[in-house]
């Protein structure tokens, strides 16, 4: 793990001081265990035997009350984190808002008010962002394991995930949560600029907002990451609420021999540059 | 370390009097219905998940939809309701009266009486829910009618193999006579009845009570 | 709609392969055909060997609960080689060069598959099976409180199983993973008949589960033998109960799911459509109440199987029996409570999530009680390694390993980093195959001989032993690190680089494992060829603790000749020590067991036909099968003649030549347990009288 945001470097420390405290209670099985088993081995060993020992007050305690003590601890901290690590909760004043629709197989990105792009999501340096998070078709799980980690996108239903964005970086962010036949290429890409980058990208040349829609609709995989003009106010409120907005739906389980999963098995081997005329199986 | 001294193979002083191991235990028929209660009880948790699904889908599941205050009202239900408290109630009687030995022909004539109003409740259901399909109401329209259909449906389904079951003892009881197995099937019957009462008392109260009154 | 509901011609398993020949197609042709080949090689074995009728007679109709054990393990044994096979295949097309040899589907159909086959129909009827052979000699009792009830669990897990491989020959699997969560698994998004293989075939090996569940709790509260009160109870008999419990309760929200799923697929309801009023996250809730409290279903047995072996391969009492059966008790309790932390990252307040996330490590506290418990029974005892006390170490050291990374798991915050990563597969593996499996290879290896009446080879047992230990950490310890890197489960193939050495230290790990599956079948093998030399006739070949042991081996079908009085905990252990050598009968007395019926059978069998027909849509035949269920259950309504009876006779002659053989067998010393020398009835000579 290299967490370039602090949402991401507070899950690594957690992680380590978690699993550090968790040692005094787990190491003595680790290290007790093969010492127990050299020790009292039949043949050669050296402990003592005492056959009817089956009872100790004094060890009992320790042991209910050694496990009770490390997870009120481990509890402790639990709570602790998760409430101030709680996606649903600002990183900081004033974030970006970036609202978010994922698809079989691509993901929208909509700037409110400003513009909208496909795959691909650009946010200034060291500061702090909401993405508001729905689906269209299959449950998804969107994560950007850099900078903080997954949320589940779901249709119908929204959900929250803030971050604060670390330096400037090209990072990767995808779906985790399997989806169907192009699973693997179910990503986007998530570039870290400047401030002043960030205004400039703001203001790039765009297609309409109408051509992505269609487009959208349309297409399994997406082509590489395109701008366009912001969907009128309030589409994504309605487009969470009723995702046949932006995806007429088709099957995400294909026959072997469906032309989509021509295009799709097209698409694979563009993202790894393998030639069009090798077959899947030569490709090993 | 026990003190006693190990009566290992030692015959088993039975607590009955007699003293032989069945493979089958000794009070079968006692068993039988302890077996069936614990099989009733993941009955009852899948009538509650059910109703737990009802629930949510009552709060979000509207969609397009019916509510349940637009859709049900309390008169047929009420007469349904009443139909099945009845039929619990003679039940009672038919199998308190077997209990004290009463003739083959008055536990069958109450198992009858039983029987027939519990058609009664069933016939008011599909009735309501032919009402309700004509009127473009059906499972398909909303997450809400879904669980409805579902709920109901599957309690309607266990009435109805209440009274297939029934049936069929009438006739067992006709060829077979009134056995020990016999009236252990009654007995277990009894139970599925009283828990399908139950069940249909917090049907009524959370659909139709809750439903109109919200 | 045609007679034959949606079934078409793309559905047999070669026809794909022969309009686009390409490596998946290929594979998944072959696989049906081993299918195929398989079972027409096993009937053809069956017809020459003239093995229809004992088969028939001693096997498929019988209600002795031994006997419906071992088939169960049959089961086990056989889902297992195609689990293990899917296992290989997608750890060898996740090292092969981007994108593999598999299409994404084909990889999704594997891990389906071989998630569902591994917990539903390997270990699930590994645990049952091995809870069918031993439960009830534990505790004194001549067969399961409802035999009859007994068979149908069986054959209705058999038909389950039998389904899920069907799919490799007519038709295609599930793609969602075995938690099958919809919109994907809805009719829209997954239009074929995958998801319906894996409701039905759940549905029939859930409802045998349920029912196994009863007939054992059952069987514990009625059937314990006089004076075996509740705390006098063997360990794994209370491990049973709870199990038992989980299952009674635990599998019903699986079938209200998966008959929301059904009914959502096929009739239109919108259970779990967003945009029609339902609500997908309701399904994993529903999922997640079974899900988890069946992981403790699974390791529950386990934990009950190491409170023997080790015991007795210490030579000493178990330590702590009071905590041990709190533990286990609390741990049936609290795997009630919580469910969420299977979906930390559904987008709930954090306080809920933190709640849950305490509530999941509450869990740590009873399950550290037990392995210290353990640890503390070998400590001052004196060690013997067989395989089975091997296993029972190798599941101690790993087993923490595993309880560390689902601790960490439980803590939302590094769940939102960890779910659905490969980090949670190692954990789940982690706990899986050093819990739950080497559980079951530790009870098989030392119960072997009650229900076979010969040993398993050592030899070739030890060598496996180390094999899946090392082979466990190197197919695993990878995973979890590139999980931490950020590679997600379920992935048909990866592109970063970073990854690769990992992946191939985690084949050649999957291929050690492999080696270890091959010395158990290598170790099944040498016993059956030697099993002259590994009979233990006298019973009793480990210097055993408790009543099961005081049979001769292999149990007659009656178990017991007299069902003993229970005045303490180890009674065989006290019975040794007093220099008795067999229990010795006051009386004989004729005893009723169950005839064989093929009723059990026949209704599973139907039941699954009829499952069949409702996954290729073919209505009619559901409901003639759902007719012809009814009518035969009817007809053994009728059926008044269960019973046939051992006599008093029979009983006394059976005891005879038991006490002869015991009195014939010289008693033979701990250090030629593993040798030639047991023949049934080890002392510790040092200890004897
Ligand atoms: C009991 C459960 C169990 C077991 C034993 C295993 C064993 C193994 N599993 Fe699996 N696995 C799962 C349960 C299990 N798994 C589940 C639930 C999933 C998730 C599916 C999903 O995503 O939905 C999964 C997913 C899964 C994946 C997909 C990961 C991903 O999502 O990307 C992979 C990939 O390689 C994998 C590999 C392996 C390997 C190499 C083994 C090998 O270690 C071992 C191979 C197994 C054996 C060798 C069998 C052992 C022997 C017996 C059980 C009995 C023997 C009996 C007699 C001799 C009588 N497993
Ligand atoms: C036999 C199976 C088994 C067992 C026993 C466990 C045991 C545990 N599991 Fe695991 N788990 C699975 C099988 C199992 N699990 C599976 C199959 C999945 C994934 C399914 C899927 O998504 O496909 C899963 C997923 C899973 C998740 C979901 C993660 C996610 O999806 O993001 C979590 C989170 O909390 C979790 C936690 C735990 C915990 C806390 C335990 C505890 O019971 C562990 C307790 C043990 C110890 C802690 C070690 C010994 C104790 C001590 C040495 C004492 C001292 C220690 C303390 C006091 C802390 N598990
Ligand atoms: Cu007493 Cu049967
Ligand atoms: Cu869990």
């Amino acid at each position: 793990m290299s967490p370039l945001g602090p949402i991401a470097a507070a899950e690594k420390s957690h992680m380590i001081v978690f699993f550090l405290w968790m040692l005094p209670v787990c190491l003595p099985i680790l290290i007790g265990l093969p010492w127990i088993l050299i020790k009292y081995r039949r043949k050669g060993g050296t402990g003592a035997y005492h056959p009817e020992w089956s009872h100790s007050t004094l060890a009992e305690a320790v042991i209910w009350g050694g496990s009770s003590v490390a997870v009120v601890i481990l509890g402790v901290l639990v709570w602790m984190n998760t409430i101030s690590e709680d996606p649903y909760k600002h990183t900081g004043a004033n974030p970006i808002k970036v609202q978010v629709v994922g698809s079989e197989w691509k993901w929208m990105f909509i700037y409110p008010g400003k513009m909208a792009s496909v795959n691909k999501v650009v946010l200034p340096e060291n500061t702090p962002v909401e993405f508001d998070i729905t689906a269209t078709g299959a449950m998804q799980s969107f994560w950007i394991p850099r900078l903080a980690g997954q949320i589940y996108a779901m249709p119908g239903m929204q959900t929250k995930m803030n971050m604060t964005t670390g330096e400037l970086a090209q990072l990767e962010g995808f779906n985790s949560q399997f989806n169907g036949a192009a699973f693997p290429l179910d990503k986007f890409e998530v570039d870290v600029v400047t401030k002043a980058q960030y205004d400039a990208f703001l203001q790039e040349p765009r297609k309409p907002w109408a051509d992505l829609l269609t487009q959208f609709k349309k297409v399994a995989t997406w082509d590489g990451p395109q701008i366009f003009d912001a969907p009128p106010k309030g589409w994504w409120d309605k487009a969470s609420m009723n995702p046949d907005l932006a995806n007429e739906g088709g099957a995400a389980i294909l026959p072997d021999a469906a032309p989509e999963q021509k295009k799709i098995d097209d698409a694979i081997r563009n993202e790894l540059h393998i030639s069009q005329n090798q077959s899947q199986g030569d490709a090993q | 370390m026990s003190a006693t001294t190990t009566n290992l193979g030692a015959h088993a002083p039975s607590d009955q009097g007699h003293d032989h191991g069945h493979a089958h235990g000794h009070d079968k028929s006692g068993t039988v219905i302890f077996g069936f209660w614990i099989f009733l009880m993941s009955d009852l948790i899948a009538f509650s998940l059910f109703i737990a699904t009802y629930a949510d889908a009552e709060w979000h599941g509207i969609a397009s939809g019916p509510s349940p205050h637009q859709l049900f009202s309390l008169g047929l239900p009420t007469v349904e309701t009443m139909a099945l408290l009845i039929s619990t109630f003679t039940f009672g009687i038919c199998t308190l009266g077997m209990k004290y030995n009463a003739t083959m022909r008055r536990t069958i004539g109450w198992l009858v009486v039983t029987l027939i109003f519990g058609a009664i409740f069933l016939g008011i259901e599909l009735y309501e829910f032919h009402e309700f399909w004509i009127e473009g109401n059906t499972p398909q329209v909303s997450g809400f009618l879904s669980a409805y259909y579902a709920l109901v449906g599957m309690h309607g389904l266990h009435v109805t193999s209440g009274i297939i079951w029934g049936l069929l003892l009438i006739v067992q009881m006709k060829t077979m006579g009134m056995t020990e197995l016999v009236k252990t099937r009654l007995m277990r019957l009894g139970l599925f009845w009283h828990m399908l009462d139950i069940v249909w008392i917090a049907l009524f109260t959370k659909i139709y009570l809750m439903g109109v009154l919200s | 709609m045609s007679i034959l509901g949606s079934l078409k011609w793309d559905d047999i398993f070669i026809v794909p392969f022969f309009k686009e020949p390409s490596l998946s197609t290929g594979i998944a042709a072959a696989a049906g055909g081993i299918v195929v080949l398989g079972a027409l090689a096993v009937l053809v074995l069956l017809t020459v060997k003239g093995w229809w009728k004992p088969l028939w007679t001693h096997w498929i109709t019988t209600l002795d609960h031994k006997k419906i054990g071992v088939i169960y393990i049959v089961l086990a044994a056989i889902m297992l080689i195609r689990g293990i096979l899917e296992a290989v295949v997608m750890r060898a097309q996740q090292v092969a060069p981007a994108p593999g040899f598999l299409s994404v589907e084909h990889h999704a159909e594997l891990f389906s598959t071989h998630g569902t086959i591994m917990i539903f129909f390997v270990a699930m009827p590994l645990l049952i099976g091995l809870i069918n052979v031993v439960m009830p000699l534990q505790i004194g009792a001549r067969d399961m409180e409802f035999p009859f009830m007994n068979a149908i669990s069986l054959w209705l897990s058999v038909g389950g199983a039998a389904l899920v491989m069907a799919s490799l020959v007519v038709g295609h699997f599930e793609t969602g993973g075995w938690t099958a969560y919809p919109p994907y698994t809805g009719i829209k998004l997954s239009p074929n008949e995958g998801v319906d293989y894996w409701i039905w075939s759940l549905m029939l090996t859930g409802i045998g589960t349920t029912l196994s569940g009863i007939n054992f709790a059952v069987t514990i509260y009625k059937q314990r033998a006089p004076g075996m009160t509740l705390m006098k109870m063997p360990i794994f008999a209370w491990t049973t109960l709870c199990t038992a419990i989980l299952m009674i309760y635990a599998m019903v929200p699986l079938a209200v799911a998966s008959v929301m799923l059904a009914l959502d697929r096929h009739a239109g309801f919108h259970f779990f459509t967003a945009t029609q009023g339902g609500n997908m996250m309701n399904f994993a809730n529903l999922f997640w109440l079974f899900g988890h409290p069946e992981v403790y279903i699974l390791i529950l047995p386990a934990f009950g199987v190491f409170s023997h072996v080790i015991p007795t391969f210490s030579g000493k009492k178990l330590y702590g029996y009071t905590s041990l059966v709190w533990a286990t008790v609390a741990i049936a309790v609290l795997s009630f409570t919580v469910w969420v932390h299977h979906f930390f990252t559904m987008g709930q307040t954090a306080h809920l999530n933190a709640i849950f996330g305490i509530a999941t490590m509450t869990i740590g506290v009873p399950t550290g009680v037990k392995v210290y418990n353990w640890m503390l029974t070998m400590w001052r005892g004196k060690l013997r390694f067989s395989t089975a006390m091997l296993f029972s170490a190798g599941f101690m050291f790993t087993f923490v390993i595993g309880g560390i990374t689902g601790v960490m798991l439980a803590n939302p915050v590094i769940s939102f980093a960890a779910h659905n990563s490969l980090f949670l597969v190692a954990h789940f593996h982690n706990m899986l195959i050093p819990g739950l499996l080497f559980g079951m290879f530790a009870g098989i290896n030392y119960w072997f001989p009650l229900a076979f009446g010969f040993r398993l080879d050592e030899t070739w047992g030890r060598r496996s032993f180390w094999l899946w230990m090392v082979g466990f950490y190197l197919t695993f310890m990878p995973l979890y690190a590139i999980g931490l890197m950020g590679a997600p489960r379920r992935m048909a193939f990866f592109t970063d680089p970073a990854y690769l050495p990992w992946l191939l230290v985690s084949m050649v790990g999957a291929l050690a494992v492999l080696g270890g599956l091959t010395s158990q079948v290598i170790q099944v093998w040498v016993s059956i060829k030697n099993r002259e030399s590994l009979m233990v006739p006298a019973g009793d070949p480990w210097d055993g603790r408790g009543l099961e042991w005081s049979l001769g081996c292999p149990v007659p079908e009656h178990d017991f000749t007299t069902i003993p009085n229970i005045t303490s905990r180890e009674p065989w252990v006290e019975a040794k020590e007093r220099g008795l050598r067999v229990m010795e009968p006051t009386e004989f007395v004729d005893i009723h067991l169950p005839k064989n019926t093929s009723m059990g059978f026949l209704v599973a069998m139907v039941a699954t036909v009829g499952a069949f027909g409702l996954i290729f849509e073919m209505w009619w035949l559901g409901a003639l099968c759902w007719i012809a269920m009814f009518v035969l259950v009817l007809i053994r309504s009728y059926d008044t003649d269960w019973e046939k009876t051992v006599t008093a006779e029979e009983l006394r002659a059976d005891y005879e030549r038991h006490k002869h053989v015991v009195e014939t067998t010289p008693k033979v010393s701990l250090d030629d347990e593993f040798t030639t020398k047991n023949r049934g009835l080890v002392f510790d000579m040092e200890k004897a009288v």
